[in-house]
């Protein structure tokens, strides 16, 4: 897949996955990594990112095995973000499926 | 690489964010590799999935310049969402700035622009980084081979002092026509005034003994000028130790301080002395 894609859709992926419950950067990298290909190092920036923005937000918690791990969870106003990219998303990929859908080359 | 080689290789990339940042981006990259190795993940596999340090470093330097977001600044202007000329990183840092870079491309589903990044120069030392090559061995840096590599200072703020990039001709006679005035003009009139006060000194207690000498033989009766004469004679000659000593530290230094000033002149500033020097 194009990477310019992938990283336009890298924002609505992490948002959307936390919005189902808190995770751990590892655990956002490594899903991340298998179902789009990007490499893990991408996500933390982007975290970074989302969190400056108060669109996330990061506490650390302990677990069983390992070493403490840093949890993210999604703000109001990342759950505001969250519904105007899946908005567009939805609007975007309906227009474009009425140009491509079912074809194929 | 292993967990510390590209913590600290990232370390060193994002050298410019406050130290804080650094500090917090380190510890994140640290808990990442130690929860893959508890999953039994040996660190070289971990840092291989994550990308080069070089280019998580890089992302994580352009979400810091600011402006950086230039739709979200169209978005708040409501100018329309086309190809935008974008700040890249590149320009700004001066680095190889790629033909596609030229425009943005805006992604229309979170109507940002997504910046072509500039083709990046593979670091030498990962070659197979680019295409996420999992094996280690190919990963794993370049070892350089033959002598160890030192970090040379960076001569270009000095460039009189790395004889390699001085112009022979011009630089050799510059500076020497500069030793030869400071020589004549400042030099040598000191050095004439030290002489004559180095000799003055050794030549203090002699001259003292001829004239006291010479004016008991006038003033005096005999007796008396002969007394008189052994008595300045004693006191003279343990004058003439104590003054010996003087004598050949000063004179040592001056002649060692000469010495010095002569290399110091030629040797630091033409390459042309230092020939007859060294």
């Amino acid at each position: 897949m194009n990477v310019q894609f992938k990283k336009g859709v890298l924002d609505l992926c992490v948002l959307a996955m936390l919005n189902d419950s808190d995770r751990y950067g590892y655990e956002l990298a490594s899903t991340l990594s298998e179902t789009i290909m990007i490499s893990d190092g991408t996500v933390y920036p982007l975290l970074r990112k989302l969190a400056a923005d108060g669109l996330v937000a990061s506490y650390l918690q302990e677990s069983q095995s390992g070493p403490p791990r840093k949890y993210y969870s999604l703000t109001a106003m990342g759950k505001v973000r969250l519904q105007e990219l899946l908005d567009d998303w939805n609007s975007f990929t309906a227009s474009v499926n009425k140009i491509v859908g079912g074809k194929s080359a | 690489m292993n967990k510390r080689d590209y913590v600290s290789a990232l370390r060193a990339q994002l050298k410019r964010l406050p130290s804080n940042d650094v500090e917090e981006i380190a510890k994140e990259f640290e808990t990442h590799f130690d929860i893959g190795v508890s999953e039994g993940k040996t660190e070289e596999e971990i840092a291989a999935k994550l990308g080069s340090p070089e280019e998580v470093a890089q992302i994580y330097l352009s979400d810091e310049i600011p402006n950086f977001d230039v739709a979200s600044a169209a978005d708040a202007a409501g100018a329309p969402q086309f190809p935008i000329i974008p700040i890249k990183t590149g320009m700004i840092l001066g680095r190889g700035v790629g033909p596609q870079t030229a425009a943005g491309f805006c992604d229309p589903v979170v109507a940002k622009p997504v910046v072509n990044k500039a083709p990046k120069k593979e670091p030498e030392n990962y070659k197979f980084a680019h295409t996420g090559a999992k094996a280690k061995e190919e990963y794993a840096p370049v070892e350089p081979q033959g002598k160890k590599q030192v970090d040379l200072p960076d001569y270009s703020m000095y460039p009189t002092q790395d004889p390699s990039r001085m112009q022979p001709s011009e630089k050799k006679e510059h500076n020497l026509a500069f030793a030869i005035l400071f020589t004549i003009f400042v030099f040598i009139p000191v050095w004439l005034i030290a002489l004559a006060l180095l000799l003055l000194l050794i030549a203090t207690p002699i001259l003292t003994g001829v004239i006291a000498g010479v004016l008991f033989c006038w003033s005096a009766s005999l007796t008396t000028a002969v007394a008189g004469t052994i008595c300045l004679g004693i006191s003279l000659i343990f004058a003439a130790i104590a003054e010996l000593f003087v004598a050949y530290f000063a004179a040592k230094g001056f002649i060692l301080g000469t010495i010095a000033y002569f290399r110091y002149i030629f040797k630091i500033n033409g390459n042309s002395a230092k020939g007859g020097n060294a």
